[in-house]
Parts: C-alpha cells; structure tokens; sequence
C-alpha cells in the first residue's frame, strides 16, 4: 500500500485516481457519516500514534495526557470515552476492566486505513457488536497486495526523535501461492519522554519555573503474524496473533512543590489475541461472515510512594475474552441487502482488588440490519437486541440486562453529489467492571448509561476545476446522554464512588472539508479542514449551581487542518490543531478555566529510488510555534520536538 | 489525472446550484465562526455582613480542592470593608497554593497553611495575607510526608504527617527542627495537659486502619504512649478540663462512627459516645458543636454537647431549618460566638460558608467561597 504514495506509480493510471479521490468519495457516498484516512495520507503526516491521526478527524476529542506514554481515549461528539466502538479488522476490540480502550496499543505503522463513523456505519455486513455504540472506529491493518511478478514486500522503518525517541519497524509480506500470503509486523518503541515545561503557578504574571517531565518513559513492543487466503470463488480467510507488550511511567498531573515526586507510578500491560475471519459467497444472493476471536491481557500497576505500611500500591489484573460472531447476508439485488447478525462474548477478570472474584459477563447481540436504495433515496436501518448477562463469585453482582434499540438512517440525493441525510440512533454502555466493583469505588447498582443520537446533515462532492475534487459536509446534531456513569465524591475528597448520576444535552454542528487539487502530472495539493461547534450542558440537576454549564474539558470551538503538497519525489506538509477555552471543573467560573491553543506541525519527506528498494527520508517538527498547553489541568504537553525517519521498503 | 472530459454533461443549471449551495455553506461556516466564545459564568456571593455582625475585623477561609487539581485557594472576607477576596493568595503572592491545603491556623501574627499533597507549610502574616516563608516537609529519600494538622504549643508549631511522623517547627525562625514517628497515617492533632497528641487513623491500609492516639512529650520529643481508641480515629478538640474528644471514623463499612473521650491527666478513653457519630466538632466555652453526615443516607446533623456534663444539649442545632447538603468545616467565632458551618455540596461544586448564631438561626453566607472550604481562621 506504501506504493500509492509514490508519484512515479502515476502510470498506473487508476491507481493514482483512488489515492487522491478516495478518501472524499468514501465521505460522502450515499450519504454517509463516516470519515476515513488512509495510510498514503497519515504516512505523509507527521504522526506516530492512532491518537495522533484521530486528532483531526471531526467531532473528535482527545483525551491527552502528555508524552507517548500517556493513556489516549477518544470521545465522538462529546458522548464520552465508553460510546466509540474500536474495531481491528472487523472484529471488536474490548476491554471490559475499564470499558475503554487505550489507542497507543496501536501503531499506525500497521494500518492501512483508519475510518470513524457516526451513528450508523456504511457497511452493515459486520458483527453485532460494532451496531451496539454510538460512534465506530474501525482500524483496518495492511493487507498484503504484491505487484505481477513480485512475491515478497519488506518494509523497513527507524524513527528517532527528540527525549530520546528510538522506533524501529518490521513489515515483511510474502506470497506463498495465489491462494495464501503470510505477513509479519514487528514493531519496536521506546522513549524517555523527559520533555522541558512551564509550571504556571497562578495566571499571566504569575511565578513561574522550568520543570521537566519524569517518570513519563515508555518501551513498547508489538508482533503481529497474519495468514491470508483466498479462492478463486471469492471466499477469504485470516488467521492473524497479535502481542503487544508496554511497560511506562505515569507522570501524574504537576502538583505545585512537589512535582520531582508527585509521581513515580509504573504500568505494565501485555494484549495478546488470535483472531480468526471468513468470508463466503455461498450463493448468489447469499454471503456468510464468520468471525471469533481470544483475547487475553494482563496489566500490573505500581505506586512505589503511597504511604501505606507496606510503602506501595500494587495490583495486578488479567482479562480474557472468548467471542464468536456469524453474519449471514441476503442481497439479491445491488440496491437492497438484509443482514442478520449474531454475536456471543465471554469476558473473566481477575484481580484482588476487586469486590468480588473472577466477574464474569456472558453477552449477546443480535442484529437484524438492512439497506435499500431506490433512485435518489437510501435508507438503512438496524434493530439490535442486547442480552447481557453478569456472574459474580462473591459478593454483589451487577444485574442483567436486555435491551432492544432501533437505529435509522436515510439519504437523499438532491442533485448529482449533493445529499442531504439524517439518522437517529438509541444505544447504551453496560458499565465496566471497574465501574461496578473495583474496590472502594466500584458499585453494583449501576445501571447502563444511555445516549440519543439525532443528526441532520448535508453533504457536497463537486469538480468546481478541472483537476480539483472539494467535498464539504454539514451536520447539526442533537444527543442526550442519560444515567451517566460519573466518578463522585461521597465522603470526602480522597474517597469516591461510581454513580449513575448524570444527564447531559449535546448540541453541535460539524463541518468538514476536503479539496483535492492536480498541479499538473507531478504534483498535487490536498487540504483537509474540519471545524466543530459544541453545546455539552450537564442538565443533571437543576437545583445545582452547575446547571446548564458546559461539561469540563469541552470546548465550545474546536478545529483541525492539514495542508498536504506533493510534487516529484517531496511531501510537505502542514497541520494545525485547534482548541477554544474550556473549563477544568463544573463550574465554568474564571479559575477553572483553561486557555485556548493552537498546535501547529510541519514535515518534510523525500523518496529515493535505489535499484529495486525505494527509500524516504523524512523529517518532523511537533508544536512548531514550542507554545505550551494542556488538554487536561496539570498534565503539560511537549513544547517544540523534532523526529526524523527512514523508511526502506521493496 | 482526473477524468475532466466526462463533467461536459453537466448542465449548467447544475454547475450554478452547486456553486451556490458551496457558497451557502460557507457562508454558513463563518456565521457559526462567529458566534461568540463561552464565557465564565458570574459567581454569586450572598449579603455581606459587616463589623458589627463578625465582631472581628476579618475572616480566612481555607478551601482544599479538589487532588491532583493544584486548585486549593484562600479566602479572605474583611467586615471592615465588606469585601470577599476568593483569591487572595495567589493574587497577593503571584502563585498558587498548591494542592489540597488541609489544615489552617494562626499563631501570633502569622498564619500557617499546611497543604497536603504539595507538601509545604505556608507561613503567611495574618493580616495583609503576604507569603512570610514556604517551608516543604520531605523525608531523606525526598519523599513528600503529605502534612495533615498543625498544631502550636510555646513557642512551637507541631504538624503531623501521613508518613507518620510529627515534625516541630519553631515558630520564629520557621526552621523544621526535628521529627518522631507516631503510628499509621496521621491524620489529627491537638495539645492538652502540656502534650501534644497525634490520632493514628491508618486510613491508607484500608481496611486495616490504625486505632490508637500517640501521645508525645514536646520536652524529650519522644512518642511515650500510643492510646487504644477505636478504629480510624481522625480530628481531635480539647475542653478547659484537658478532656480530648476524638471522632472516630469506624472502618467505612459496618463499624460506625462515633466520638470518644481521652482524659490528659489518665492519658486514656475514659467514656466512648455510641450515639454520637462524628466527622468533626468545634469547641467554644465547653460547649461543642458536632457536625455528622452518613454517606448512604445523605442525613446530616449537628448537634450541641456540654463538655462539662458529658451530654447532649440539642440534637437539632439549627433551628431555623436552614438546610446543609453536607458539612465540611465548623468553627466558632471567638470573638461574638456565632457558629460557622461550611457546606462542602457534592464535593464538586464550590461551597458556601454559613453564620448561625449561637442559638441556631442562619445569621448571613457566603456563597462559592471556593471547593471544599475546610478550614476557618478569625482575625481580630
């Protein structure tokens, strides 16, 4: 896939075609809220993390602690965090100890595409579960693609960079036969992360000092071998083992005096799964999807300074999940396809820390999905049946639970590449088992959090120049958020619990905008723009002094750009990120609130072409402008940084 | 290379609609750009009383934060004036307390601040609210003691920490001069008899807490007793007969809270209140404010003891049926005798400070004085 980035590949004429239009078609065709990047893109940008890359997608926040250590969630429309799905080639990714998953898990070295959809996904062909959230991120990895007469690709990656960032890559593809192919991924990373900062002990004016981050390294390593086959009949299998090992510091947020030991706690965790996928066209009309999974990890948590007797805080976790999910497909015709969908999922944890021993969660979902288009119009729809079912060793257990929720979607074409399109969609999160029995705070009363989706939108594909594709979207929405799971104080400030105690109405309004543009036949110029409004009120309680005040750590403004210019062998590019004031606490009164920022990035590629093996150099700078900022209170993101990086692949 | 040639069916109609329909959301775009940014809601302050109501020319009120927030902040409310300062402290000394400032007391002409997790002693003059010194209470291996309570006793200032130790500082130079380890997770101080005592709460070994009271003698600076108390002992306030009354937090679970008494002189619990749970109580005249809430019932209390016949005066303290989401300071005025009580809410929310009379009827508040107002000190 790494070939489309190359200008010389141009004489494969359709080929460059689907490089630059595809990433606007797949935005606005049929109308669909999904947005997509692939890896020609992100690989010209300067991003390491997944993190990195969702960043500036639209109606996406980042929840971003600092250094590549620190833990990254994303929240779609500020439902939150547990709402967004993840999906790794189709299958869903879950973490049932926490409800959401950490991103620096993936690397997007790995990746092929990355898509988020809104609402309702474009491809109802999937598992059950990926209908059961509000928003869906779908990673889909690199799947091996060999040039007539080429049978093995190699890929291989150094990135290095400032606070002593070391990245070495592997990706290795060889074609066994035309059935099966075979690929590996190794991926390497390591980074003190000691980046310099700015404590600010009060406003402008104020004292300041000059610290510097500790305790903030972190060594990664991941192995991904992946079989592939297929017949002639156009059925496909993988089999793909993925192992992802971390262990890193968790700095702590800056306390004031005390920032050298305000935290010296340490995280160790290791995935591990095998996953399994087929396809079949069985008949004409009819295509079956299988696909099961298992899933084990294990996390071991320290805090050498907590001044209990024994002087630490330690706990270890392991999760397993066992899954199995079958789709059958009716599609007799191009315009109209029916889905049934039927998932079943096991998930243990085990720890000490918790309530009870070895929780357990048997669920199943049930999907009966379709899609129909008639001349200008396309309706989709999904019914899905949630049966979720907990298991306690000891001590309370969270109760089961059954839900039925409806989603609809419909499109409208008004003129050639103009839609208009509205959905609306009900789901709930089960809480997590942290949620309902970690130690002191877990509570097994809890009852799921639910959200309302409503959106209207409208979007535009136009050639306005010869040369040039512009898409531009629109969407106004309107979601409730209901029995929100919060983390709140009970008895004092050191001791919380979990609560079903919050609602919160959303209304926003997303733009985007995406302009391909052909400098003649060796350069081209793309520009991705994306622009939100966001109304998050907590309308939990109306005799509370926070009633109605926009949710901490939601910007009312919020925006993106990346400016990419390709000509002969060169890439430059430009992003820029863009956040409005925002508050720290509930209150949105002066001392909580937090300061606008704009965190802009610049990189530099260039290929060579070296016998068979096409070589790129390129160089980074991360924050440009050194300004610095947070996302959350006290957790202080890197000033200016620099990466360089070599790529070799044949 | 895009395939130009098939656009030439377009009709123009088409080519017209689209350009306006670009126009039109553009357009769209900026209005909403323009749309103002949030801004920062006003905070109310409630009716501010004056000289005669006070009887004390001004009033600091130390609100802890919340952990990790860096957001603990000093009020100051000045009778004279009428003025409320939420900020003082940062607007007089160019920086921020720091986290979780727990504890605040004055002594002399000075005011002393302990804050928790930055770990640092503030010493401020007690009238202007300027910075005098910083002191940081770290161990040899520069690991953060997290001070709890502070305490004053000729000349000396005691402050016991959750590492377990007591340090002494003198009060004039502000120098540490030295340390003795009491028991687990200190987390209460008081003086009686000429001794200092320090409560052993254990509450970081959670469910294995401590239930014992170090007494130290300030002459040898050595622990001589450790005093068996109930289970999670915690804030301590002493009568004019050097009886100490110890709230004891019970283990979280099915042991309840309660209130128990140390005689200085026996140096031992000589009577154990079932009946009167406790988070925290003021004394004034013998006479003892007592402030409970329970968690799962969101009841809460403050009740009126006699220190002198060990009893319960009223069970019902505010007469007025001024409500009080939840307690998290009282204190009394020393100066006119009225009660102050400060209404933490649900922790998240800025609290308010309320003024009861001594006989129970809300006299003014502060409003949003800051988060978790946990400590009040009256300057005259």
């Amino acid at each position: 896939m790494y070939a489309l980035t190359d200008p010389v590949a141009q004489e494969y004429t359709i080929e460059e075609i689907t490089v630059l239009g595809r990433e606007s078609k797949a935005k606005v065709q049929e109308g669909k809220l999904v947005q997509e990047m692939d890896s020609s893109l992100f690989q010209a940008l300067p991003f390491l993390q997944l993190a990195d890359a969702l960043k500036f997608f639209t109606g996406v926040s980042v929840k971003d602690y600092g250094g590549l250590g620190g833990l990254k969630t994303i929240s779609v429309r500020s439902l939150g965090a547990h709402h967004t799905a993840l999906s790794y080639d189709g299958l869903p990714v879950t973490d049932v100890q926490n409800g959401q998953i950490d991103l620096g898990r993936f690397a997007l070295d790995a990746l092929e595409s990355i898509s988020l959809s809104t609402g309702q996904t474009e491809d109802i062909f999937q598992p059950a579960r990926l209908f059961a959230s509000a928003g869906l991120l779908q990673l889909q990895s690199l799947k091996p693609g060999f040039a007539p007469g080429k049978k093995q690709n190699l890929r291989l990656k150094f990135q290095g960079g400032s606070f002593g960032l070391l990245n070495p890559s592997l990706l290795l593809q060889r074609k066994l036969n035309d059935r099966h192919s075979l690929s590996l991924d190794v991926y390497y990373l390591q980074s003190r992360g000691d980046y310099p900062y700015l404590m600010y002990y009060g406003s402008e004016g104020d004292l300041v000092s000059r610290e510097r981050r500790r305790n903030s390294d972190i060594r990664q390593f991941r192995l991904e071998p992946s079989w592939y086959w297929r017949n002639t009949k156009g059925s496909e299998a993988t089999v793909k083992l993925y192992y992802n090992q971390s262990e890193r510091g968790l700095p702590g947020a800056g306390i004031y005096y005390n920032t050298e030991n305000s935290s010296g706690q340490r995280l160790w965790d290791k995935q591990s799964f095998i996953q399994g996928h087929y396809k079949s066209l069985l008949h004409p009309s009819w295509s079956l999807r299988l696909n099961t999974k298992i899933n084990g990890s294990y996390t071991h948590y320290l805090d050498p300074s907590f001044l209990n007797s024994d002087g630490r805080d330690e706990a270890e976790y392991r999760q397993m999940e066992s899954y199995l999910s079958g789709a059958l497909q009716y599609r007799p015709q191009s315009a109209f396809s029916l889905v049934f969908s039927q998932d079943i999922s096991m998930q243990e944890l085990f720890s000490e820390e918790f309530l009870v021993n070895r929780p357990q969660r048997l669920s199943l979902y049930t999907v009966l999905a379709g899609k129909a288009s008639a001349g200008a119009w396309n309706l989709s729809g999904n019914l899905l049946f949630c049966r979720i079912m907990e298991e306690a060793g000891a001590g309370p257990q969270g109760a089961d639970y059954s839900k039925l929720t409806p989603s609809v979607s419909v499109s409208l074409r008004l003129v050639q590449g103009w839609y208009v399109r509205a959905f609306y969609k009900s789901i709930f999160r089960m809480p997590s088992f942290n949620d309902l029995y970690y130690g002191r705070i877990g509570n097994p009363d809890l009852i799921p959090e639910n959200t309302r989706q409503l959106n209207l939108g409208t979007g535009l594909s136009t050639k306005p120049l010869p040369g040039q594709e512009l898409s531009l979207s629109l969407d106004v929405y309107a979601n409730r958020v209901e029995n929100k799971i919060v983390a709140y104080p009970t008895q004092n400030v050191f001791i919380w619990t979990m609560l079903n105690l919050g609602e919160v109405s959303i209304k926003g309004a997303d733009f985007s905008l995406d302009w391909a543009c052909s400098l003649g036949k060796n350069a081209a110029l793309a520009l991705r723009a994306s622009y939100t409004l966001q109304s998050v009120l907590n309308v939990t309680d109306p005799e509370s002094r926070a009633y109605g005040h926009q949710l901490p750590y939601t910007p009312k403004h919020s925006g993106s750009g990346v400016l990419l210019l390709r000509a002969f062998d060169w890439q430059l590019s430009y992003n820029l990120l863009y956040s409005g004031i925002r508050y720290s606490g509930f209150e949105n009164y002066a001392l909580n609130r937090m300061p606008a920022y704009a965190d802009q990035g610049i990189s530099l590629n260039k290929s060579f072409n070296l016998a068979k093996t096409k070589m790129t150099l390129g160089a980074e700078v991360l924050n440009l402008t050194g300004k610095q900022y947070e996302i959350i209170r006290n957790y202080p993101m890197p000033g200016r940084s620099f990466r360089a990086k070599l790529v070799f692949s044949r | 290379m895009f395939l130009v040639g098939k656009q030439r069916f377009l009709p123009a109609v088409l080519a017209l609609v689209t350009r306006l329909a670009v126009l039109g959301l553009l357009l769209l775009t900026v209005l909403l750009t323009l749309s103002c940014e949030m801004e920062d809601r006003p905070e109310t302050n409630g009716d501010l009383p004056g000289l005669d109501q006070g009887a004390c020319r001004g009033l600091w009120i130390l609100s802890e934060g919340l952990m990790n927030l860096n957001n603990s902040t000093l009020a100051y409310y000045s009778f004279e004036q009428k003025s409320l300062n939420k900020n003082v402290f940062r607007s007089l000394n160019k920086r921020g307390l720091g986290d979780t400032g727990n504890d605040m007391k004055a002594y002399g002409s000075k005011l002393y601040i302990v804050v928790s997790l930055s770990s640092q002693i503030e010493v401020l003059d007690l009238y202007s609210g300027l910075s005098i010194k910083r002191i940081p209470l770290f161990d040899e291996n520069r690991q953060a003691r997290q001070p709890r309570y502070i305490d004053f006793l000729d000349g000396k200032a005691y402050v016991c920490s959750f590492d377990g130790s007591l340090a002494r500082i003198d009060t004039a130079s502000l120098e540490v001069e030295a340390y003795v380890n009491c028991g687990r997770n200190p987390d209460g101080i008081c003086l009686a008899n000429n001794k200092i005592y320090v409560s052993n709460s254990g509450g970081l070994d959670n469910p294995y807490f401590d239930n014992s009271v170090s007494v130290v003698d300030p002459l040898s600076f050595r622990e001589i007793k450790k005093i068996e108390t109930g289970l999670n002992p915690y804030r301590m306030q002493v009568d004019s007969q050097g009886d100490i009354y110890v709230v004891l937090r019970g283990n979280l679970l099915d042991i309840p809270f309660s209130l128990c008494r140390i005689d200085s002189r026996l140096d031992s619990v000589v009577q154990v209140f079932n009946d009167i749970p406790a988070w925290n109580l003021a004394i004034h005249n013998d006479t003892a404010y007592i402030y409970h809430y329970s968690v799962q019932g969101g009841e809460n209390s403050v009740k009126v003891f006699d220190c002198l016949t060990e009893t319960i005066i009223s069970d019902q303290f505010i007469s007025d049926g001024t409500p009080i989401t939840r307690p998290y300071a009282i204190e009394v005025n020393p100066y006119s005798g009225d009660v102050y009580i400060c209404d933490a809410y649900d922790y998240t929310l800025w609290g308010d400070c309320l003024c009861f009379s001594a006989e129970g009827n809300l006299k003014f508040r502060f409003e949003s004085v800051g988060l978790n107002p946990s400590s009040l000190v009256f300057v005259k």
